[in-house]
């Protein structure tokens, strides 16, 4: 009866393990890619940030299947899911800019307002229409090969 | 070593990860409740915040792993990309120029400084590939995570509604326009009002759009310094 428990408690411990192993891994191909870019970008001189490079080349990799999806899933999944906990340090750092947000509030306030509703409306209202236009020339086509 | 930033950081985000049941503060995202809870404790006690961040620097550090890992929903969405090819990568090229010029031209007429109006170019992108673009351009990337998730707090709660009244009802344009304006964010609200197409659309738009304001900003600003 003893033995039982105790290898149960081994196979949490087990895959526990498997787990934390899996996310370093995947955690390690990720950066792999960040400094490999940030090579890249100090040696070419491109003004491009390296993280961007990175995810460039990354999403490249797993398309072309250099990378396999088992490998990244649960880092991917974990980091995009806590992303915003990495947020916290820097929005603290606003306290340190105190002076251009009360000079400049106002202002911030009517662009944020004003270019998110442009950019809904207007990325909306072209999508909206594009895809009903390519149906409807879709569908023109395929009357005229009926005739 | 000195854990307290990064101890206090977690356990703030935590607990406002958990105050949903608060009607007022669960308009706002935990971030913000957690942010603002913060820099009074900070300002109250009186701690300084570079003693602060000597340990909630680590936490900043993962931005950049967690940019790289946005390639992992695109790659897991391709197939949207390839089916209606055109008429996506036409919305993604056009919404992350408008976005950008409105921005531009909107600060202007605000009269924003050089330096601010820097930060806020890339608003609508998601917040660890704004924060790259603005150090980038050299905005102060403390301001640009600021705007970034006011921004997505903004699309969260009136995206949906704008579309209505405008009458877009496509899933794959609602999704693209939320994605494209208020990036991972707004994408929450598709995840809460569960529409699966709108949540795909909308997880590629913001990861796409990202990737070209990080082209389009810097080429922008070139350009307008380059006329003037």
């Amino acid at each position: 009866m003893h033995s039982f428990y105790v290898r149960i408690f081994l196979m949490k411990i087990k895959t526990v393990l498997r787990q934390i192993s899996n996310f370093g891994f995947g955690f390690i191909i990720l950066l792999f890619f960040y400094y490999i870019s940030r090579l890249i970008v100090q040696f070419l001189h491109i003004q491009l940030p390296p993280a961007i490079l990175g995810l460039i080349l990354f999403t490249t990799a797993l398309t072309k299947g250099i990378i396999k999806e088992e490998q990244i899933k649960s880092s991917c999944e974990v980091l995009i899911n806590n992303m915003a906990m990495f947020l916290v340090p820097l929005f603290c750092g606003l306290m340190t800019h105190g002076a251009i947000i009360t000079k400049n509030w106002i202002a911030i306030f009517v662009v944020i307002f004003v270019t998110t509703t442009a950019v809904i409306v207007f990325t909306g209202l072209f999508t909206e229409w594009g895809i009903k236009f390519l149906r409807l020339s879709k569908i023109r086509k395929f009357e005229r090969k009926e005739k | 070593m000195n854990l307290f930033g990064l101890i206090i950081s977690v356990l703030y985000f935590k607990i406002a990860q958990k105050t949903k049941k608060i009607p007022l503060l669960s308009k706002f995202p935990p971030i913000l409740t957690a942010g603002g809870a913060l820099i009074l404790t900070l300002v109250l006690f009186r701690i300084d915040f570079s003693t602060y961040n000597e340990s909630a620097e680590y936490l900043t550090f993962l931005l950049i792993p967690s940019t790289v890992a946005l390639g992992y929903p695109v790659y897991k969405n391709i197939e949207l990309l390839k089916r209606n090819k055109r008429i996506i990568y036409a919305a993604f090229v056009l919404a992350s120029v408008f976005a950008v010029i409105s921005t531009y031209i909107i600060a202007k007429v605000c009269n924003c400084n050089i330096e601010v109006t820097e930060s806020m170019l890339p608003k609508s992108v998601t917040a660890p590939i704004a924060i790259e673009i603005s150090k980038n351009l050299g905005g102060i990337p403390e301001l640009t995570a600021c705007v970034v998730v006011l921004t997505g707090v903004f699309g969260a709660m009136f995206g949906h509604r704008i579309l209505k009244l405008i009458k877009v009802k496509n899933d794959i344009a609602i999704g693209l326009s939320i994605g494209a304006a208020s990036h991972i964010i707004g994408t929450s609200k598709c995840v809460e009002i569960n529409k699966e197409k709108q949540i795909v659309t909308s997880s590629v738009a913001l990861v796409i759009v990202g990737i070209l304001t990080a082209f389009i900003a810097p080429l922008f600003l070139f350009l307008i310094k380059h006329f003037n």
